[in-house]
C-alpha cells in the first residue's frame, strides 16, 4: 500500500468511468501501466519534487517522455497527466494505474491467479486449477506460473489476498511450528 | 526437571500424529508499517475485529482496526523479529485462551500460555476471550454470601456471590491485601479464585504467589499476570482473559471469584493502544469507549441460573456465579476522577480505603461512610447481618462524633458512652494481614462489642483481647462454632451460648 492510496481512490474511479463510458478500458490500461512505469523512474521522481518548476512544465515533461514510447493513448490521457500536475498528485500514479486495474478487473470479473509450484505445471493440470479456482471464487481466472524449487512439491496458489497452500515446503514450516511449541 | 528420553520420544511421535498437513486456504496481507507493537496491514480483505493474526515466527496480534486499506493489529509479545514487508496471514479464529480445572495453581500469561516454570498446560479446551454477559433471562438474585475473612468487609460491606464490588484507594493503602485475603478465605469453600495482576512490578506478582503457596490458597487460584514490562496489548486483554478462565467454572455450576488487580492499569494500557492506533482522544486522553471496556468486563461477573448452566453445559441443577472484585488506584483521594467514577458507576458497591485510616494503624482502612454494598445485604449470614447491622452506621456517626467532640470541653453521659463504644468498635475492626477469620468467630466478637464485654476493656487492649477471646472459644467451645458455622443462624439460644462462652473468658481467661 502506497501513502497515495486514498489521493488515488478518486482519480482511479474518475479514470475508470471515463474508460467505462468511451469503451476503452484497454487502451487506458495501456497508457497508466506506462504512465506508472515512466513515474517510477528515478529521475522522474525528482522532477516530480522538484520545487523550482511550474505544474505545466512537469506535465509537458511527462508527455514528452511518455509520447517517445509512441503508445496510442486516449485522447482524455493528456488531460489526467495535466490535471495531476495542476494537484501536485504526480506521485500518485503508479497507485492509481493499480488501483485502476483492480477496477477493470472488477468491472470484467477476472481475477489474476498466480501459480507457485515445485515442477513445471502440464496444461492438464493449469486447466484443472483454472476450473476449480472458477468455481470457488466465481470470476475468471487469469492464470500465471512460475516455478520455484524451494516449494519441494506441490505448489502455492495466490489469487488477491486468498493464499492457498499445498506445498511441501508450507507443510514443513507448521510441522517446525507444532513440534516447537 | 529430568527428561526421559522415551517420553520425549512419545511426546513427538503424538504431535507427528495430531499433525494436519493438509494445504489450508488463509487471507494473506503485507505489513506496511510498525511501530510500538501497532502493525498496518495492507491486504486480509475478510479479516474479523478481533481475529488472530499470525505474523511470521510464531507471533500472534488482534485486528483492532479494521479500516478502508488496512487493518490496524496489536501484536501480543515481542514484535522485535518482524519487518515491513513480512506476510501476515487470518487464522479465522478470535482470540481465545485454555480453560479448564488444569489451570488451577498455575501462572500463566495473558494469552493462558505458563510462566511458572511447570511445563505446559494439558487443556484441551478454549473459550474466546470476549464472551457476551448471560442476558436477563439467564440471571439469578445474588443470595449466597461470599465470605472474605474480614471482619470489617464482612459486617460491613457484605459481598454476595456473583456481586461486583469495588476495591478503591490511593497507593498503599492496603487494596491488594483485601483481595489476597478473600482469596486465602476461600480455601476449602470450593470457590475457585482468579487473581489477574495488570501493569505490576513481576517481583510483586512473585511475592503475592508465595504467600498464596504458603497460605495453601494456590490450589484454588489461577494468576493471570501481566507485568508492567509485557506490552500494553497483554495488559489490556489480561482482565478479559482471567475473565474467560472464571466464566469456565461459573458456567459449569460452580462458584468463582476473580481479582481484577487493577483496572487503572489496564485503561492506561488501553488509552496507550488506542492512541496509537490513531482512535481520537477524549477526556483524559482515554478513548471514547473507555467506560464500554470497564461495563463489558464487570457484567460478566453474574450468577447464572439452574437453567443456564443446564443450558451452557448440561449440569444439572447448580446455579454458577462469577462474583468480582476489581481495583482501582486513585491519585491524592480523589474519587471523581473519569475512570473511578466509571468504574464506581458500574459495579455493585465500593470498598473505600483512606491512608490517613491506613496510617493511624486501622488496618484494613476501610472508610465506612465511603464505602456501600448495594446488594451483598441479601446475601449474609443472618448471625452476620443480626449482630453487624448497626456496626456500620455506628462507625460512621462516631467518626463524626469524634471530630466534633474535640472542640467541646465537657460531654454528656450519652455521648461520651458512644464514642468510647466506637473507639471500642473502631479497635475491633482492625484485622491482622493473611488471618481470614470464619463466620462465627465473627460472630463472638461482634456479639461482644454489641452487648457491651468490651466496655470494660482498655482500648488499647482490644486487639490482644479479642484475640485471647477467640483462641479460648475455639479450645473450650469448639462445637458451638462449628454448629454456628454450619449453619450461620442466629436466635436466643445461640446467643445464649455465645454471652456463656465470654463470660466464661473473662472469668478465666487472660490478655
Amino acid at each position: 500500500m502506497s501513502e497515495f492510496e486514498t489521493a488515488a481512490r478518486p482519480y482511479a474511479r474518475a479514470i475508470f468511468e471515463c474508460a467505462n463510458e468511451s469503451s476503452a478500458l484497454a487502451e487506458w490500461a495501456d497508457a497508466m501501466q506506462a504512465a506508472s512505469v515512466i513515474a517510477s523512474d528515478e529521475d522522474m521522481q525528482t522532477v516530480f519534487k522538484q520545487p523550482s518548476m511550474l505544474a505545466g512544465e512537469k506535465a509537458t515533461l511527462f508527455l514528452s517522455v511518455f509520447g517517445d514510447l509512441k503508445i496510442n493513448a486516449p485522447a482524455e490521457f493528456e488531460n489526467v497527466i495535466k490535471l495531476l500536475a495542476d494537484n501536485g498528485r504526480l506521485e500518485a500514479i503508479a497507485a492509481i494505474s493499480e488501483r485502476y486495474e483492480s477496477l477493470k478487473q472488477a468491472a470484467e470479473g477476472v481475477i489474476e491467479v498466480q501459480v507457485t509450484s515445485a515442477q513445471a505445471l502440464t496444461e492438464k493440470q493449469q486447466s484443472d486449477i483454472s476450473a476449480s479456482l472458477t468455481k470457488r471464487l466465481g470470476k475468471k481466472v487469469s492464470l500465471t506460473t512460475e516455478i520455484d524449487e524451494s516449494l519441494i512439491a506441490g505448489a502455492i496458489i495466490h489469487a488477491g489476498d486468498l493464499v492457498i497452500d499445498g506445498s511441501a515446503q508450507g507443510s514443513l514450516k507448521k510441522l517446525s511450528i507444532a513440534l516447537n511449541k | 526437571m529430568q527428561l526421559n528420553p522415551s517420553e520425549i520420544s512419545e511426546l513427538i511421535k503424538d504431535r507427528i500424529k495430531n499433525f494436519e498437513g493438509a494445504a489450508e486456504a488463509r487471507t494473506e496481507g503485507t505489513v506496511v508499517s510498525l511501530m510500538d507493537g501497532i502493525a498496518r496491514i495492507h491486504g486480509l480483505a475478510d479479516a474479523m475485529s478481533g481475529e488472530m493474526i499470525e505474523f511470521p515466527g510464531n507471533t500472534y496480534g488482534m485486528a483492532l482496526n479494521l479500516e478502508r486499506d488496512s487493518v490496524g493489529v496489536v501484536i501480543l509479545g515481542a514484535y522485535g523479529h518482524i519487518s515491513e514487508g513480512d506476510t501476515a496471514k487470518t487464522t479465522g479464529r478470535i482470540l481465545e485462551v485454555p480453560v479448564g480445572e488444569q489451570m488451577l495453581g498455575r501462572v500463566v500469561n495473558s494469552l493462558g500460555e505458563a510462566i511458572d516454570g511447570k511445563g505446559a498446560i494439558e487443556t484441551d479446551q478454549f473459550m474466546p476471550i470476549e464472551r457476551i454477559a448471560p442476558g436477563v433471562i439467564d440471571r439469578k438474585s445474588v443470595d449466597q454470601p461470599m465470605q472474605t475473612g474480614l471482619k470489617a468487609i464482612d459486617a460491613m460491606v457484605p459481598v454476595g456471590r456473583g456481586q461486583r464490588e469495588l476495591i478503591i484507594g490511593d497507593r498503599q493503602t492496603g487494596k491488594s491485601a483485601v483481595a489476597i485475603d478473600a482469596i486465602i478465605n476461600q480455601k476449602g469453600t470450593g470457590i475457585k479464585c482468579v487473581y489477574v495482576a495488570i501493569g505490576q512490578k513481576a517481583s510483586t506478582i512473585a511475592n503475592v504467589v508465595r504467600k498464596l503457596e504458603e497460605h495453601g490458597a494456590l490450589e484454588h487460584t489461577v494468576i493471570v499476570a501481566a507485568s508492567a514490562s509485557d506490552s500494553a496489548a497483554l495488559q489490556y486483554i489480561a482482565p478479559y482473559s482471567g475473565c474467560t478462565m472464571g466464566e469456565y467454572f461459573r458456567d459449569k455450576g460452580e462458584d468463582a471469584l476473580i481479582v481484577y488487580d487493577d483496572l487503572t492499569k489496564q485503561a492506561w494500557a488501553y488509552r496507550q493502544v488506542s492512541l496509537l492506533l490513531r482512535r481520537p482522544p477524549g477526556r483524559e486522553a482515554y478513548p471514547g469507549d473507555v467506560f464500554y471496556l470497564h461495563s463489558r468486563l464487570l457484567e460478566r461477573a453474574s450468577r447464572i441460573s439452574e437453567v443456564c448452566v443446564e443450558k451452557y453445559t448440561g449440569v444439572k441443577g447448580k446455579t454458577g456465579s462469577l462474583t468480582a472484585l476489581p481495583i482501582i488506584e486513585t491519585q491524592g483521594g480523589d474519587v471523581s476522577a473519569f475512570v473511578p467514577t466509571n468504574v464506581i458507576s458500574i459495579t455493585d458497591g465500593q470498598i473505600f480505603l483512606e491512608s490517613d485510616l491506613f496510617n493511624a494503624g486501622i488496618r484494613p482502612a476501610i472508610n465506612a461512610g465511603l464505602s456501600v454494598s448495594r446488594v451483598g445485604g441479601a446475601a449474609q449470614t443472618k448471625i452476620i447481618k443480626k449482630l453487624g447491622g448497626g456496626v456500620r452506621l455506628a462507625l460512621a456517626q462516631y467518626r463524626e462524633l469524634a471530630a466534633f467532640s474535640q472542640f467541646a470541653s465537657d460531654l454528656d453521659e450519652a455521648t461520651r458512652k458512644q464514642l468510647e463504644r466506637g473507639q471500642r468498635v473502631t479497635e475491633l475492626m482492625k484485622q491482622k494481614q493473611y488471618a481470614p477469620l470464619d463466620v462465627a468467630e465473627m460472630g463472638v466478637s461482634l456479639y461482644a462489642a454489641n452487648e457491651g464485654y468490651l466496655d470494660d476493656v482498655d482500648v488499647n487492649k482490644i486487639v490482644a483481647f479479642e484475640g485471647a477471646l477467640l483462641a479460648h472459644v475455639k479450645s473450650n467451645f469448639g462445637d458451638l462454632l462449628d454448629s454456628i458455622n454450619a449453619t450461620g443462624d442466629y436466635n436466643d439460644e445461640i446467643a445464649g451460648s455465645i454471652a456463656k462462652a465470654i463470660e466464661d473468658f473473662k472469668a478465666n481467661g487472660v490478655y
